[in-house]
C-alpha cells in the first residue's frame, strides 16, 4: 500500500503509539490494582501491546516515506521494529516467572524484593521497545539522541529494578554514569556535525559534505568519533564495553536478557542509518575513514570479547563477553557497507537475538530454580532437565555458528560480505574467533552433558519460560533451515540505503 | 518430479531420532528397538539405491534433487548419488546399523541420548556423501561434528574430556578454513554447485589464490583423514571413544575427508593439486610419511586400541597417495595409459575408503569385544587366547590379515591399485610406500595376533574368559563376509567406483 | 568348450573344503579330514584329466597355450582386466605333480596327527582346514591366466605357511618361526609386487598372453627404466626374482626355511616339496621370457643380472649343503638340502637351462616329499617309543606336547639323530623308502630320478659356464655326503636312546604314501632321458624335454634357452657322478662303517676340531650366524625406529598441537587480567584527572535527580551507599577511561589522517 499523504502521518506512527498506550495502560492498571498476587495478567497486557504494535508494523510494510520530518517509515525501520518487538515479546515471556517470584514472595529477604514493581517493569519494557522503534526510523541527529537517551534511561531503571539488591543497584549506577558520559560525548559530537554542516538531518549532512568533502575531513572525523563512541557504548563494542560484564552480572537476569538485545538492536539500527545515510559510500574518503575505524573496532571487539570469555566462570559474565564478541561479528557487515553487508548484519542480528534470548531464557529458568549462575552448577543438567539442556545447547551452537542453526547462516553471510569486499583478513579473524568462541560454549555443554550431576533433583520450567524457549529454539532452527523468506524481507530493508 | 528417494533415505535416521525424543528415558528397550530399526531401514534403502545406481549407470548423478534453498545467495538443496558416493552411502548405513545393534547390548548409561546422537550423526554423514552444493556439504559436515565429540565426551574413556575438546576444535579449525574457501569459490564462479564449479575452475587465472583456496580445502580434508602432520587428534579420539564411536569415526568420519579430496579438491583445483604433487611434491611426501611413519608408530603401541588407531593413519596415507597419483597424471588424461593409471590411483583410494571402513570398523568391534571381557587393552597382559576363545581368534585373525592387506581379502585391492597408479608417476613414492606393508604386517602379526593369542594361556587370569556372544558374532559376520567376498571378487565395488571416477577424470581437462 | 576348462574347478574343491571345515565341521574330526581328502582327491582327478588332455592335444607355449573363456574381473579407467585359466606345458607338469604329492601328504597326515587315538591333536580339524587352503593356494597359483592371481595365491600360501609353521603355537620357537617365515618371505614379496606393478604400469595388463607377445617383450627390452641404462625388462625381472629369493629361500633370504621345520613334518613336506618353495622357481619358469629378453635387452648389464640369478643359485646350493653337514636335527638336514636343491634349479634358470630346471623341480618335489614324510615317520616312531619308554611324569601331557619337547627339565628331542640309530630293524618299510629318497637326493646314477634331472642341469652348466658347473658339482658331492649321514645315523648301528629301542613301525596310512612317492622318485626320471645317452638313450623318448621345452620354443624367447646337448658329452656327467659317488662312499665310510655310539661326538666335528677347524664347524652348525645378524640389525632396528618415531610423535608433533591450545588459554588469561587490572591501574596513576571529572559527575547527579521521575530517586542514595565500599572509585576510573579512550582514538585517527594526506 502506498501512503504518501501527510494526513496519514499519525497512522504511520501506529506501532509506536500502540506501545505507548499499552505502557500507560499497564501503569494505570498497576496503580489502581493493589494486590500483587492478582496481577498475573499484566505480562499478557504487555504482550498484547507488543502484538498490536507488531501487527501495525506489518500492515505498514511497503511504505517508504518521511514522518514528521525526523522519522522515516521505510523497510529498514520496519524490519528493525519487527525485530525489536519480537525480542521484547520474548523478554516479557522470559521475565514473567522471575518477576512474579520476586514481587509475590513477601517472605523473601529484602534482597530482591520490590514493592508493586510488576507493572512498572513491563511498562518500562514497552517504553524501551518504543525507544528502539523510534531509533529504527530516526533520520535526525536530535531525534536519534533523544531516542537513545530514552532507551538508556529505561535501561538504567530496569537495571536497578531490584532496589534492595546491592548488586542490582550498583549495576544501575555503573551503567547510568557510564552511559551518561558517553551520551554527553555523543551529543558533543553531534553539535560538531551541526556546526559543520548546518544541519541535523542525516541527508542534509550528507548533502553538505558532498559539496566540501576534503576540506571538512579533518574536523568531521573527531566529530564522528565522538558520535561513534556513543553508539559503540550501546552495542558494547571494545573499548566501550567494560560496563557490560559488571552490569550483566548485577542486573536481574531478565533485564540482562533485555540489555543483551535491546541496545544492540537500537545501536546497530542507528549505526547503519547514520553511517550509510550521513556518510554514504560516494563520499569516498570519509567512508573509507569510518570503515577503517570500524574495522579496528570490530577486530578488537571480537578478539577481546572471545578471549576474555574463555576465562569466565559465571554464565552471565560469560554471555556478556560473548555478546561483546557477537557485536564484533556484526560490525563486519557494517564495515562491508554493501547491500550484502547490511543484509548480513540484520540477519545476524536476528540470529543473535533469538539465540541469546534463548540462552538467557534457559539461564533464567535455571537460576529461578537454583538461584545460581555459576557454570559448574550446570553440571549434569542434561539429566536434571533434558529439554532445557537441549534448548541451551542449540542456542549456544547457534551463537558459535555451527550448522544447521541461524547463527551459521548469519556468519556465512557476514564472512561472504567481507570476502566480497576483499576483506579476507577480516573474515579470517572472524572464523578464528568463532573457533575460540566454541571453546567456551563447549565449557557449558561439557558441564551440562559430560560432568556428573551434583544433585539428581529435576528442574521444572514455568510455562511462560517454556514458551519463550520454544519460540527461540524454533526460531533458531527454522531460520537456520529455511532462511529464504526472512532473507527476502531483510534484503528489502538493506536496499533502503542503496538506491 | 518423482519420489525424492535420496531425501527420504537421508532423513530416515533423523525421523528415528525425533521419535526417540518423545519416548520416555526409562523405556530403554523401545529406544534401542526404534534406533536399530531406523538404522536398518536406512541400510535397506541405501542398499537398494546402490544396486539401482550401479544398474542405471554409475558414471553420472542419479536421483538428483535440486530445490532452491537460499535463492538470495544461489544456494541450492541439491543432492545426487553416483558410483563414487553410493558405496560409501551404503557403508555408512551398514556400520551405523551394526554399531547400534552392538551397542544395544553394551551401552547401559544414558541410552536415549546415545541413540539420539548416533542417528543425528548418521544423517550428517549420509548428507556429506549426497550433497552436491558446497554449502550443503559444509552444513552436513558440521552437523556430524558435535554428536561425534559428545559421544566421546560422554561415553568415552578416562581422558575423554581432553580428547573431545581437542579433536573438536582441531577439526573445527580445518572446517572454518574450508568455509572461507567455499565462499572464495563462490565469488569466483558465482555458484556453490560442486559440478558447475568444477567446470568453471575457480581462480583458474590466479595461481596464488587458487593454491590458497586449494590448501584451505586440503587442510580441512587432511585434518579429517588425519594425514601427517595433522594426525595427532586421531589416536586420542579413536582410543577414548566408545567402541561404536570408534567404529563410526574410523569407518566413516575419516572417509568424509577422503571423499572431499576426490569430489571437491581434485576437480576444483587440478592446477594447484598437480603443482603440489609434481613440481613441489609436498603432498606425496605427507602421504608417504603417513604410511611408513604411521605403520612404525603403530608397531610401538602396547594398547590394542591405540594400535588400531595408528594403523588408520597409515591406511589413510594410501588414500592420499592414490589421489596424488591421479593429480600427477591430470595433465595428459587424453592418453588412455595415463587415464588408466590415474583412474587406478583414485580407484585404489576409493577402495581404501570402503575396505578400510569395513576392516578397521571390524577391528574396533573386536577390540571392544575383548575389552568388555578383560577390562584391559594392554597387549602384554594377554597370550594363548587362541585356545581359550577359538571363535574370537578365528574372526580376529581374518580381520587382522585383511588389515595388513593380504591378497584374497578386501584390504589388498586398495594398496594394489594405489601403488599401480603411483608407480607410473611417482615411482619413488611407490618404492618407499610398500615398506609400510611390511611394517603393518609385522605390527599385526607380532603385536596383535602373537601377543593376544599365541603362547601359553595364563590360566588363573583368563581361565574363564568367555568366547564371542551371539550378538557379537552377528555384528562381525557381515563384515568378515564382505572382506572375503571383495577379496576374491571386488568387481561390483570396483566397477561402481571406476565408472564414476573415470567420468570424473574425463570431465577434468 | 574344451575339457581343459575343468582347470577352473581344480583349486575350487580344496578351497571349499577349507571353508566347510573352518566354518561348519570343525567339531567333527572324521568329517573334517574326509572333506579335506575328498577335496584334494577331486582336484587330483580333475588335474589328471587336464594333464592328459593337455599332453594329447598337445598344448604349447605362447600362442599354442590354451586360454579359457574370460570373465570380467577388474577395471581401471577404460582398461578391463579379465580372469581366465591358462594351460601350457609348464602349468601341465605342475598340475601333474602338485595334487598327487598333496594327496599323499593329506593321507599321511591322518595317521601322523594320531586320528582315532586318544592323543589326537586337539586342533586336528584346523590342521586339515589349513593344508586344504594351502593346496588350494598352490593350485590356484598354477591354473590362472595372469600374474596378479599368481601373486594373490602366492601370498595366500605365505599365510598358510605362517599358520602351519606356528601350528603348535604354545611353543615360542614355533610361533616365532611362523612369524619369521611370513615376514622374510614378505620382504621378497615386496620386490615381486613392485615388479608386478612396474609390469602392469608398463604393459597395461598382467595376462601371460599379453606379456609374452613378442611386441611387448621387445618394448620392455628397449624402454630404459627411469632414464637409467637398465632396461625395463631387466628391472622387472630382477624385482620378480626378488620374490623367488624370498619364496624359494635363496641366499640371503634363506633363513626362514630351516625354522619352518618347527611345523608338523607333513607340513614341512608340503612347504618344502610340493607347494611353497617350488612356487618360487615356478615363478621364474612362468615369466622366463622376460628374463630372456632382459638378458638381451641390454647386453652389458643384462648379462650381469642373468648371472646374478645363476650366482645366487649356485651360492645358495653350496652354502646350504655345507651347513647341512653340521646339522643333527634330521628335519633340518633335509631343510638345508631343500635349500641347496632349490639353488640348483635357480642356477639352472640362471644359465637358461629352462627345461632341466623344471625337470629337477618335479623330481625333487617327489623325493623330497618322500624324505620328509620318511623322517616324519621316524620322528613319529621315536615319539611313541619315547612315550612307551619314559617314566610317568609326561603321561598327562597332551599330544601337542608329545610332538614338541616336554617342558620339564630332562627334555627329549625326537628329531635329534644323536638319539636314533638301529631303526632299520624296528621300522623296515620306513627305512627302505627313506633310503630310496636319500639315493635320489644324492643322485645315484641311472636308477633314480634325481640323477637324471641333476644330470640335465650339470651338463648344460658345463656348456654355459664352467664356474657354475664346478660349484654345483662340489655341492653334489656334499649333498651325497650329507644324504648318507642321516641314513646311517638313523637306521644303522645300535639304538642310542630308550626311545629308539621302543620305536614302532608307523601305521599303513603313513607308510603307503611313502611307497607311492618312492615309485615316482625312481620312475619319473625315465620321462627325461636324453636321446643321445649311451645304451638306454632313446629307448624312451625324452618326452619331458620336448613337451616342456615347447613352452619356450613357441615363445620368441626360444633362442635364449640353452639347448640340450646335441650328441652326448661324457665329461660333465662323469665328473659330477664321481663327486656324487665319492660323497656317498665317504658318508657311508664315516657313518656307516662303524656306526656311532651313544654320546659320541659327531665324526666330522671331531675331525675338524682335530685340525683346529672347530670354529668353522660351530659357524656351520649355527648357519653362519645369519639369523643372529638379521635379528640384530633389521629386527631390533625396526622396533627401535618404531619407538623412536612414537616418541617424536608424542613429544613433538602432538606437543605442538597442545602448545597452540595452551597459548590460546594463556592469551585469554592475559587479556582477562589486562581487561580487569592493568586498565584500572593505568587509570589510578592518572589520579589527578579524576578531579577534573568531578564537575561532570555533578552534572550527572542533576540529570539523575531530574530523570528519576518514575521514583528511582532513592536509587542514588541506595547506590551511593555502595559505591565507595564496592567500587573503590571504579566508576570514576571507568569514566576517565572512557574519555581517555575517545581522546586516544581521536589522536590516532588524526595521525592516521595526516599520514594519508
Amino acid at each position: 500500500m502506498v501512503i504518501g499523504h501527510w494526513s496519514f502521518s499519525l497512522w504511520l506512527l501506529s506501532p509506536e503509539l500502540a506501545l505507548l498506550l499499552a505502557g500507560l495502560l499497564i501503569l494505570g492498571l498497576d496503580a489502581i490494582h493493589p494486590h500483587q498476587e492478582k496481577k498475573r495478567w499484566l505480562p499478557y497486557v504487555a504482550l498484547a501491546g507488543l502484538t498490536g504494535s507488531l501487527i501495525a508494523t506489518i500492515t505498514l510494510w511497503g511504505c517508504n516515506t518521511r514522518v514528521l520530518s525526523v522519522l522515516f517509515c521505510d523497510p529498514f525501520a520496519l524490519v528493525v521494529k519487527m525485530i525489536a518487538l519480537v525480542a521484547m515479546g520474548i523478554v516479557v515471556l522470559a521475565s514473567d516467572a522471575y518477576i512474579r517470584t520476586r514481587s509475590q514472595h513477601q517472605d523473601l529477604p529484602p534482597v530482591g524484593r520490590t514493592e508493586g514493581g510488576q507493572g512498572e517493569f513491563y511498562a518500562l519494557l514497552l517504553f524501551s521497545a518504543l525507544a528502539i522503534c523510534l531509533l529504527g526510523g530516526a533520520t535526525n541527529m536530535i531525534m536519534i539522541f533523544l531516542a537513545l537517551d530514552f532507551l538508556s534511561i529505561t535501561s538504567y531503571i530496569l537495571t536497578g529494578y531490584l532496589r534492595d539488591d546491592r548488586r542490582s543497584t550498583e549495576a544501575a549506577i555503573k551503567i547510568f554514569l557510564y552511559g551518561a558520559t558517553l551520551s554527553a560525548m555523543m551529543l558533543y559530537g553531534m553539535s560538531w556535525f551541526y556546526g559543520l554542516t548546518g544541519s541535523t538531518d542525516l541527508n542534509g549532512i550528507a548533502a553538505a559534505l558532498r559539496e566540501t568533502e576534503n576540506t571538512m575531513r579533518p574536523i568531521i572525523l573527531p566529530a564522528l568519533i565522538f558520535v561513534m563512541a556513543g553508539f559503540a557504548f550501546k552495542i558494547g563494542a571494545v573499548p566501550f564495553h567494560q560496563w557490560a560484564p559488571d552490569v550483566y552480572e548485577g542486573a536481574p537476569t531478565p533485564v540482562t536478557a533485555f540489555l543483551s538485545v535491546g541496545p544492540m538492536i537500537g545501536g546497530f539500527a542507528v549505526i547503519l542509518r547514520v553511517l550509510l545515510t550521513a556518510l554514504p559510500m560516494d563520499l569516498v574518503n570519509l567512508a573509507m575513514d569510518w570503515r577503517t575505524l570500524l574495522m579496528a573496532i570490530a577486530t578488537l571487539t571480537m578478539t577481546v570479547g572471545n578471549l576474555v570469555a574463555l576465562w569466565q566462570q559465571n554464565i552471565k559474565r560469560l554471555l556478556a563477553y560473548s555478546s561483546i564478541a557477537q557485536a564484533g561479528y556484526m560490525l563486519i557487515g557494517v564495515v562491508a557497507a554493501s547491500p550484502r553487508g547490511v543484509t548480513a548484519t540484520l540477519l545476524y542480528l536476528i540470529a543473535y537475538v533469538l539465540s541469546n534470548l534463548g540462552a538467557f531464557a534457559a539461564v533464567i529458568a535455571f537460576s529461578n530454580h537454583t538461584g545460581s549462575d555459576a557454570i559448574e552448577d550446570y553440571a549434569g543438567l542434561s539429566r536434571r532437565a533434558p529439554t532445557l539442556a537441549l534448548a541451551l545447547i542449540i542456542c549456544l551452537l547457534s551463537l558459535g555458528g555451527i550448522p544447521p542453526t541461524a547463527g551459521f547462516i548469519g556468519k556465512l553471510y557476514l564472512f561472504s560480505a567481507a570476502i566480497e569486499k576483499g576483506l579476507l583478513w577480516l573474515a579470517v579473524v572472524g572464523v578464528i574467533n568463532s573457533v575460540i568462541s566454541l571453546a567456551y560454549y563447549w565449557k557449558i555443554i561439557r558441564a551440562m552433558y559430560i560432568a556428573p550431576p551434583r544433585t539428581e533433583e529435576t528442574l521444572r520450567t514455568s510455562s511462560t519460560l517454556t514458551v519463550a524457549l520454544g519460540v527461540t529454539v524454533a526460531g533458531v532452527l527454522i531460520v537456520g533451515a529455511f532462511p529464504g523468506p526472512l532473507l527476502a524481507l531483510i534484503q528489502a530493508a538493506a536496499r533502503t540505503f542503496f538506491g | 518430479m518423482n519420489f525424492p528417494i535420496l531425501s527420504a533415505t537421508l532423513f530416515a535416521p533423523l525421523v528415528g531420532a525425533l521419535l526417540i525424543i518423545v519416548i520416555p528415558q526409562e523405556d530403554v528397550k523401545t529406544i534401542r528397538r526404534i534406533g536399530t530399526a531406523f538404522a536398518f531401514l536406512t541400510l535397506i534403502l541405501t542398499t537398494i539405491l546402490w544396486a539401482s545406481v550401479a544398474q542405471a549407470g554409475a558414471d553420472e548423478m542419479q536421483y538428483s534433487e535440486r530445490y532452491p534453498w537460499i535463492p538470495a545467495f544461489n544456494i541450492w538443496y541439491s543432492l545426487g548419488i553416483d558410483g563414487l558416493s553410493a558405496p560409501m552411502f551404503f557403508l555408512t548405513a551398514l556400520l551405523t546399523t551394526l554399531s547400534l545393534f552392538y551397542s544395544a547390548h553394551t551401552i547401559e548409561t544414558r541410552v536415549k541420548e546415545y541413540y539420539l546422537l548416533f542417528l543425528l550423526l548418521e544423517t550428517g554423514m549420509l548428507g556429506v556423501f549426497l550433497a552436491l552444493d558446497l554449502v550443503l556439504f559444509y552444513v552436513f559436515w558440521g552437523i556430524g561434528l558435535v554428536p561425534t565429540f559428545l559421544l566421546i565426551g560422554v561415553w568415552g574413556g578416562e581422558r575423554r574430556e581432553y580428547t573431545a575438546i581437542k579433536s573438536f576444535l582441531y577439526i573445527l579449525v580445518g572446517s572454518v578454513a574450508m568455509l572461507l574457501a567455499i565462499l572464495g569459490v563462490y565469488f569466483q564462479t558465482r555458484t556453490f554447485e560442486i559440478l558447475e564449479a568444477a567446470v568453471a575452475k575457480p581462480f583458474a587465472g590466479n595461481f596464488t589464490w587458487a593454491s590458497a583456496a586449494f590448501w584451505a580445502f586440503f587442510v580441512a580434508f587432511a585434518i579429517k583423514i588425519s594425514c601427517f602432520p595433522f594426525h595427532t587428534w586421531l589416536p586420542d579420539a579413536h582410543t577414548e571413544a566408545p567402541t561404536a564411536g570408534s567404529v563410526i569415526m574410523a569407518g566413516i568420519s575419516l572417509k568424509l575427508g577422503a571423499y572431499g579430496l576426490i569430489r571437491i579438491a581434485l576437480p576444483l583445483f587440478p592446477e594447484p593439486f598437480h603443482y603440489f604433487v609434481v613440481d613441489v611434491p609436498i603432498i606425496p611426501v605427507m602421504a608417504i610419511i603417513s604410511i611408513v611413519y604411521g605403520a612404525l608408530v603403530c608397531m610401538a603401541q602396547w594398547d590394542l586400541k591405540r594400535l588400531v588407531a595408528y594403523s588408520s593413519i597409515a591406511h589413510m596415507g594410501y588414500v592420499t597417495l592414490g589421489v596424488c597419483a591421479a593429480a600427477a597424471g591430470i595433465k595428459e588424461l587424453g592418453t588412455p595409459e595415463v587415464l588408466n593409471a590415474a583412474a587406478s590411483g583414485l580407484n585404489g583410494a576409493a577402495m581404501q575408503m570402503f575396505t578400510h571402513g569395513i576392516i578397521t570398523g571390524g577391528m574396533f568391534f573386536l577390540v571392544g569385544i575383548i575389552y568388555e571381557r578383560a577390562h584391559t587393552r594392554d597387549l602384554k597382559a594377554f597370550g594363548g587366547l587362541a585356545t581359550q576363545t577359538p571363535y574370537y581368534y578365528g574372526i580376529t585373525v581374518v580381520t587382522g590379515f585383511a588389515l595388513l592387506g593380504l591378497p584374497g581379502l578386501a584390504g589388498f585391492w586398495s594398496e594394489f591399485f594405489v601403488f599401480r597408479g603411483t608407480v607410473g608417476f611417482i615411482p619413488v613414492a611407490a618404492f618407499i610406500g610398500v615398506l609400510g606393508v611390511v611394517f603393518t604386517a609385522a605390527c599385526v602379526l607380532w603385536k596383535i595376533v602373537q601377543h593376544l593369542f599365541l603362547g601359553t594361556l595364563d590360566q588363573e587370569r583368563w581361565g574363564n574368559l568367555p568366547d564371542m556372544e551371539w550378538w557379537e558374532r552377528v555384528t562381525m559376520w557381515p563384515l568378515v563376509l564382505i572382506m572375503v567376498f571383495l577379496g576374491f571378487y571386488p568387481t561390483p565395488l570396483l566397477d561402481s567406483f571406476n565408472s564414476a571416477i573415470t567420468a570424473l577424470l574425463q570431465a577434468l581437462p | 568348450m574344451s575339457i581343459l576348462n575343468l582347470a577352473w574347478l581344480i583349486p575350487l574343491f580344496p578351497f571349499l573344503a577349507f571353508v566347510a571345515i573352518s566354518v561348519f565341521t570343525y567339531r567333527n574330526r572324521a568329517l573334517s579330514h574326509r572333506l579335506a581328502i575328498g577335496g584334494i582327491t577331486i582336484a587330483f582327478v580333475l588335474s589328471q584329466i587336464v594333464f592328459w588332455a593337455a599332453v594329447l592335444l598337445p598344448v604349447g607355449g605362447g600362442e599354442q597355450a590354451y586360454e579359457s573363456p574370460l570373465i570380467h574381473w577388474l577395471s581401471a579407467g577404460v582398461e578391463r582386466f579379465t580372469l581366465g585359466i591358462y594351460i601350457d606345458p609348464a602349468t601341465t607338469v605342475m598340475l601333474f605333480m602338485v595334487p598327487l604329492v598333496c594327496l599323499m601328504i593329506f593321507i599321511y597326515s591322518v595317521g601322523y596327527m594320531n586320528f582315532g587315538t586318544p592323543e589326537v591333536d586337539p586342533r586336528y580339524s584346523r590342521f586339515f582346514a589349513y593344508i586344504s587352503l594351502f593346496a588350494a593356494g598352490m593350485l590356484g597359483m598354477v591354473v590362472f591366466n595372469n600374474l596378479l592371481t599368481f601373486f594373490i595365491f602366492w601370498e595366500i600360501m605365505d599365510t598358510c605357511s605362517y599358520l602351519l609353521i606356528g601350528f603348535w603355537y604354545e611353543k615360542k620357537s614355533a610361533y616365532q618361526a611362523g612369524l619369521k617365515a611370513f615376514l622374510v618371505t614378505k620382504v621378497g614379496d615386496l620386490f615381486f609386487m613392485l615388479g608386478l606393478l612396474l609390469l602392469y604400469a608398463e604393459v597395461g595388463s598382467l595376462a601371460y598372453r599379453d606379456i609374452f607377445n613378442p611386441g611387448t617383450l621387445e618394448h620392455l627390452a628397449h624402454t630404459p627404466f627411469l632414464g637409467t641404462q637398465f632396461s625395463m625388462a631387466t628391472v622387472i625381472a630382477l624385482l620378480l626374482f626378488g620374490g623367488t629369493v624370498g619364496k624359494s629361500a635363496q641366499f640371503p633370504l634363506h633363513v626362514w626355511l630351516p625354522d619352518a621345520t618347527e611345523s608338523p613334518p607333513p607340513v614341512s613336506a608340503l612347504i618344502q616339496a610340493a607347494t611353497m618353495v617350488s612356487a618360487g622357481v615356478f615363478l621364474v619358469m612362468r615369466v622366463f621370457p622376460i628374463f630372456a629378453v632382459a638378458e638381451e635387452g641390454v647386453l652389458a648389464i643384462g648379462g650381469i643380472h642373468i648371472t646374478i640369478v645363476a650366482l645366487i643359485g649356485a651360492l645358495t646350493a653350496i652354502l646350504a649343503s655345507i651347513i647341512a653337514v653340521a646339522q643333527n636335527d634330521i628335519q633340518r638336514v633335509l631343510a638345508f638340502s631343500t635349500i641347496s636343491q632349490l639353488g640348483y634349479m635357480v642356477a639352472a634358470m640362471g644359465i637358461g637351462a629352462y627345461v632341466a630346471s623344471a625337470f629337477h623341480l618335479i623330481t625333487h618335489a617327489f623325493f623330497k616329499a618322500l624324505l620328509f614324510l620318511g623322517s616324519g615317520s621316524v620322528i613319529y616312531g621315536m615319539e611313541h617309543g619315547h612315550r612307551d619308554s619314559r617314566i610317568a611324569n609326561c603321561e598327562l601331557q597332551t599330544h601337542v606336547r608329545a610332538h614338541s619337547p616336554c617342558s620339564h627339565p630332562e627334555e627329549f628331542d625326537p628329531n635329534d639323530m644323536m638319539n636314533m640309530g638301529g631303526l632299520a630293524k624296528r621300522m623296515p618299510r620306513t627305512f627302505w623308502m627313506f633310503l630310496i629318497g636319500g639315493l635320489a637326493l644324492s643322485g645315484f646314477p641311472l636308477v633314480t630320478a634325481g640323477y637324471w634331472s641333476k644330470d640335465a642341469i650339470l651338463v648344460q652348466a658345463y656348456e654355459q659356464s664352467p664356474a657354475i658347473f664346478w660349484v654345483l658339482a662340489v655341492a653334489a658331492g656334499l649333498t651325497a655326503f650329507y644324504a648318507m649321514r642321516p641314513i646311517c645315523m638313523t637306521f644303522f648301528g645300535q639304538p642310542r636312546s630308550k626311545a629308539a629301542e621302543h620305536a614302532p613301525e608307523s601305521i599303513p596310512s603313513m607308510t603307503v604314501p611313502l611307497i607311492i612317492l618312492a615309485v615316482f622318485a625312481v620312475g619319473l626320471g625315465w620321462a627325461g632321458i636324453p636321446e643321445h645317452f649311451p645304451v638306454i638313450g632313446g629307448l624312451i623318448p625324452n618326452w619331458f624335454h620336448h613337451f616342456v621345452g615347447s613352452t619356450i620354443e613357441a615363445g620368441n624367447a626360444a633362442e635364449h634357452v640353452a639347448e640340450a646337448a646335441h650328441g652326448f658329452v661324457w665329461q660333465p656327467t662323469a665328473l659330477w657322478v664321481i663327486f656324487a659317488l665319492g660323497g656317498m662312499a665317504l658318508g657311508g665310510l664315516v657313518y656307516g662303517w662303524k656306526p656311532m655310539q651313544a654320546g659320541e661326538m659327531d665324526r666330522v666335528e671331531a675331525a675338524m676340531r682335530k685340525v683346529w677347524l672347530g670354529w668353522l664347524y660351530d659357524a656351520m652348525r649355527d648357519r653362519f650366524y645369519f639369523d643372529e645378524i638379521y635379528q640384530a640389525t633389521f629386527g631390533r632396528g625396526s622396533i627401535l625406529l618404531a619407538d623412536l618415531f612414537y616418541m617424536f610423535n608424542h613429544g613433538v608433533v602432538d606437543g605442538l598441537v597442545n602448545l597452540v591450545g595452551r597459548a590460546g588459554r594463556g592469551l585469554s588469561e592475559v587479556s582477562d587480567v589486562f581487561d580487569l587490572r592493568v586498565v584500572d591501574r593505568l587509570v589510578d596513576l592518572t589520579g589527578p584527572g579524576t578531579r577534573a571529572l568531578s564537575d561532570l559527575s555533578a552534572v550527572v547527579d542533576l540529570k539523575v535527580v531530574d530523570g528519576a521521575v518514575e521514583g528511582v530517586g532513592d536509587t542514588t542514595k541506595a547506590g551511593g551507599r555502595f559505591i565507595r565500599p564496592i567500587q573503590t572509585g571504579g566508576i570514576q576510573n571507568y569514566l576517565l577511561l572512557v574519555s581517555l579512550m575517545v581522546l586516544a582514538l581521536v589522536m590516532t585517527f588524526l595521525m592516521m589522517l595526516f599520514l594519508q594526506i
